[in-house]
């Protein structure tokens, strides 16, 4: 996330790996959130901070990350759109002769 | 399973990104490849010049004349060997596949990789690859013909001297023989090449259309 666009335009893959790895673990606190996405803390927190914003992750009363429905539908929805445009690529088969 | 179906779809996009990766060694490396091509068919023509023009051969007879100069070949047929070689080895030095290790965290990683994509420098990659490789399989095709311009010459020659014991008889027929020989002899390779070509436009349209796909939809 740019500081200039840190507001408005985060790295979807970022936010793909953060509720990613809340799927698998459910709940979790931010230093393993920051060890099993390979984000740096304060990177970690500025997502955690605008992913709360849009309401797809809470942080409990015991500091514990939770994705909520909505950040697991905005996942899913992530995941239907790439396959949309990914999905109708067709490659050439390449095969150099030299 | 969607996830997974992207995972695959991204790895075959960098696998395609990688061959064309090998496309574009033929142009870092055409320069070179046309120099050691052309530097041999010089030498294998002055030194021709230098036989016909020269006592040198004078000691020999015709037969061992025609020998002499139908070795001479040999010399545009190393250089090209000696080419084709050289982008062979450049060609298998390239390194592909360094995507692997990102790609291997899944669906996340697969949106990095088509996040942080150069597409422009892609574009021109796929382009130049096509033009580089059309070029080069030009002037192969014009060293084989070359080569058989001689071969041709050099049997023409030795029939009508065992015949009529004269040489240079058939004029020019032996360029125009020549040049269908390489048409023939090369024709598979002529329409691989031109399919690869096409292939690579292909693919050209198609990665503009899924970047810019990419860009304008809103998420």
């Amino acid at each position: 996330m740019n500081s200039e666009t840190q507001s408005s335009k985060p790295d979807l893959y970022v936010v793909a790996r953060i509720i990613k790895s809340l799927k698998e673990k459910n709940k979790v606190n931010k230093t393993t959130l920051g060890t099993s996405t390979g984000l740096a803390y304060d990177k970690l927190i500025k997502y955690l901070d605008w992913m709360s914003k849009k309401g797809f992750v809470e942080i409990d009363e015991n500091g514990l990350v939770v994705l909520t429905k909505d950040g697991s539908e905005a996942y899913d929805e992530l995941v239907q759109w790439i396959m949309k445009h990914v999905g109708q690529l067709k490659f050439p088969r390449l095969r150099i002769s030299s | 399973m969607t996830e997974e179906k992207i995972v695959a779809k991204v790895a075959e996009l960098m696998q395609t990104l990688d061959e064309v990766k090998k496309y574009n060694v033929l142009e870092k490396h055409f320069k070179k490849f046309a120099t050691i091509v052309i530097v041999s068919i010089v030498i294998c023509v002055l030194v021709n010049i230098l036989f016909s023009t020269s006592s040198i051969l004078s000691g020999f007879d015709e037969p061992q004349k025609f020998l002499l100069t139908f070795l001479l070949t040999a010399i545009p047929i190393v250089g090209i060997g000696a080419g084709g070689l050289y982008i062979r080895t450049k060609v298998k030095a390239v390194k592909t596949g360094e995507w692997k290790e990102e790609l291997s965290h899944g669906f996340p990683s697969a949106l990095k990789i088509l996040s942080e994509m150069d597409w422009e420098s892609s574009f021109k990659a796929v382009s130049s690859g096509g033009l580089s490789y059309a070029m080069y399989g030009l002037v192969k095709g014009a060293a084989y013909w070359i080569i058989a311009y001689i071969a041709a010459g050099f049997a023409f020659n030795i029939t009508t001297y065992l015949l009529m014991h004269q040489t240079r008889v058939l004029g020019g027929i032996s360029l125009w023989l020549s040049l269908l020989i390489t048409f023939l002899y090369l024709k598979k390779d002529l329409s691989r090449r031109f399919n690869e070509i096409r292939a690579l436009d292909k693919l050209q349209w198609e990665l503009r259309r899924f970047s810019s796909e990419l860009r304008n939809t809103e998420f």
